[in-house]
């Protein structure tokens, strides 16, 4: 086994911080697709010193990391762990690319399996839990991908573009992912 | 006739929460770790003392008057002013009418007694003053009388999250139930669930 890293191929999980990161951040709003997929409360807009000081406010048993590429540095998006359980070893998972231009490019799958190696490898959680919008084929497609297992649905929960949609629940645990990682890592011969 | 009182059953009343007289109260419940876990899921379980028990009352109290996304109510029996447990609608989401019940009674006698008309209380409240489209409720696979009393009240099991909890020893899943406007019109409007 390696030691998990929070740089892949593509982009790596880093700090925020610094008037351009927070300019994009807020830039991101601007899009309300992003904002509808992203979450549940009404679309606003921030400004980079609201975003400031709710960053600086969060709470700290919770993480916050960017998503950057590789090559330019650029910060593209973000991901979470939030609501630590320590003795479940649980947390809930969020992650947004704030960048249309980069949306499906497999790079949120890229971030999203560093942030489980993380999870489980570094922080030995055993499950990582989120929720998807049922209109969010591609997240979920991507969440499948990196070893999420749907788990149930809340009926009719979101009410959006004049209807409404189930809220699906996913989770991964240590074992999903090791199964996982064992059927994508070539076989190493000694 | 509409019905204006409707903080009351048969046996059972909402009412408001009495801090200086509920803490005690609250803080003979959390030995037992159960009821301790669920007061304050965000650390590791252990008996309250009353002035903490007091913190935990303000605390729900401030997010109540602050955050306009929960309410709060005591339950007490028509007979007596004895506290027995607490019904709390939180997370209220009106944009999508949307909110999470958490029902708990602080001891195995009272939870026989009330849990369904507590639940039955809460469901009105939640669609004809609230007007919510649907409620959820989570509760622990160990817990039978919990998964028990959301089956009598109609709930449909909608989410299980595998090893979420951790209790006696080992994880186990988190079952998540759910009741739709439509399903509670049909089962207590028209059908009219016998308490």
């Amino acid at each position: 086994m390696t030691t998990p890293t929070l740089k892949g191929k593509r982009v790596r999980l880093g700090r925020i911080e610094g008037e351009q990161d927070l300019e994009s951040w807020a830039g991101w709003f601007r899009n309300v697709e992003y904002q509808h997929l992203l979450d549940v409360e009404p679309p606003h807009l921030w400004s980079a010193g609201q975003i400031q000081a709710w960053l600086e406010g969060e709470d700290d048993r919770s993480i916050l990391l960017g998503i950057r590429t590789l090559d330019d540095d650029t910060l593209i998006g973000f991901v979470t762990l939030e609501t630590p359980d320590w003795t479940a070893r649980t947390a809930w998972t969020s992650i947004g690319i704030g960048v249309e231009a980069r949306w499906g490019q497999g790079l949120g799958r890229e971030a999203m399996n560093l942030l489980l190696g993380y999870a489980f490898e570094t922080l030995n959680l055993n499950r990582v839990s989120l929720t998807v919008f049922e209109y969010n084929q591609r997240a979920m497609r991507c969440y499948l991908r990196c070893g999420f297992l749907e788990e149930g649905r809340e009926r009719l929960a979101i009410q959006r573009s004049g209807r409404r949609w189930d809220l699906v629940y996913m989770g991964i645990l240590y074992e999903d992912w090791l199964r996982l990682k064992k059927r994508e890592e070539p076989v190493i011969s000694s | 006739m509409k019905d204006h009182f409707i903080f009351e059953s048969r046996e059972l009343r909402l009412t408001p929460l009495q801090i200086e007289q509920d803490a005690p109260v609250m803080a003979q419940w959390s030995q037992d770790l159960e009821i301790a876990r669920r007061l304050r899921s965000d650390r590791p379980a252990r008996p309250l003392s009353v002035s903490e028990a007091r913190k935990v009352f303000e605390a729900w109290l401030k997010e109540v008057e602050t955050s306009n996304r929960n309410t709060l109510f005591a339950l007490r029996p028509q007979e007596d002013d004895r506290l027995v447990g607490f019904l709390r609608i939180m997370g209220i989401l009106w944009l999508h009418g949307t909110a999470n019940f958490d029902l708990l009674l602080g001891n195995e006698e009272d939870r026989m007694r009330y849990a369904d008309e507590a639940l039955v209380l809460g469901l009105n409240y939640a669609f004809e003053e609230l007007n919510l489209f649907r409620v959820s409720a989570q509760v622990p696979e160990y817990d039978v009388a919990g998964r028990a009393l959301y089956d009598r009240a109609r709930f449909t099991l909608e989410v299980r999250q595998r090893q979420a909890v951790f209790h006696e020893g080992r994880t186990w899943d988190r079952l998540q139930f759910g009741m739709l406007r439509p399903e509670w019109e049909v089962f207590y409007r028209r059908e009219g669930v016998a308490l």
